[in-house]
């Protein structure tokens, strides 16, 4: 067998996305009473979107058959599937920063207060990865 | 990489996924070896090697050197 993988837990998984639904809480509370209700609104429906994707893309992994995604995330991905989103990750770091200078740019040109800015950074950074993983995998 | 793992799987009657099952990785994985797109850890060179009772040179040939 090579570099052994280890399954993740139920309880792991429900631990996971127990902590993830804490962190969402309490950065959109932080987010509400700041008066970013449109944020506190983005970090409610963002995160309950990618519990909700990861948990079945887990439960997913538990079958025969399960994609690479679904393997990933439930932590039975072989060799080539973690270096691949090891890639994938790079890639996003790099379109984040990409994103993020534009960000800047039209910010400072134009002398913006636009919160959406990290919103944009971020989700850049969640379709990169997703989308080179995706491609990644299936090509190489 | 220019390698024998599809002919040396096929010589034993094994499939892709059969041999990806036995060797802890996916079938997609076997498939990307065989094919050239992926060179595989020297782990994984090592226990294909060990699974069809060869050595790694006479699996992988690095033919650009």
């Amino acid at each position: 067998m090579i570099q052994p993988t280890k399954t993740k837990s139920l309880a792991g998984a429900a631990t996971g996305a127990a902590a993830g639904t804490l962190i969402c809480a309490i950065l959109a509370s932080a987010a509400w009473a700041a008066g970013n209700v449109s944020f506190a609104t983005g970090i409610v429906f963002g995160g309950a979107f990618g519990i909700a994707g990861t948990l079945a893309l887990f439960l997913r992994s538990r079958k025969s058959g399960a994609s690479a995604e679904a393997r990933l995330v439930g932590g039975t991905a072989d060799e080539r599937e973690r270096r691949v989103a090891v890639r994938a990750g790079a890639f996003a770091a790099v379109a984040m920063f990409a994103a993020a200078v534009v960000v800047a740019m039209v910010t400072a040109i134009w002398s913006l207060q636009e919160p959406a800015g990290i919103a944009i950074i971020m989700y850049t950074g969640l379709f990169t990865a997703t989308g080179t993983f995706a491609v990644l995998v299936r090509r190489n | 990489m220019i390698n024998s793992v599809r002919t040396m799987r096929e010589g034993l009657g094994l499939s892709q996924a059969t041999l990806g099952e036995s060797l802890g990785v996916s079938r997609q994985t076997i498939n990307s070896i065989e094919t050239g797109k992926y060179d595989p850890s020297l782990p994984l060179a090592f226990s294909l090697a060990r699974f069809f009772s060869c050595t790694i040179e006479e699996l992988f040939n690095d033919s650009a050197n």
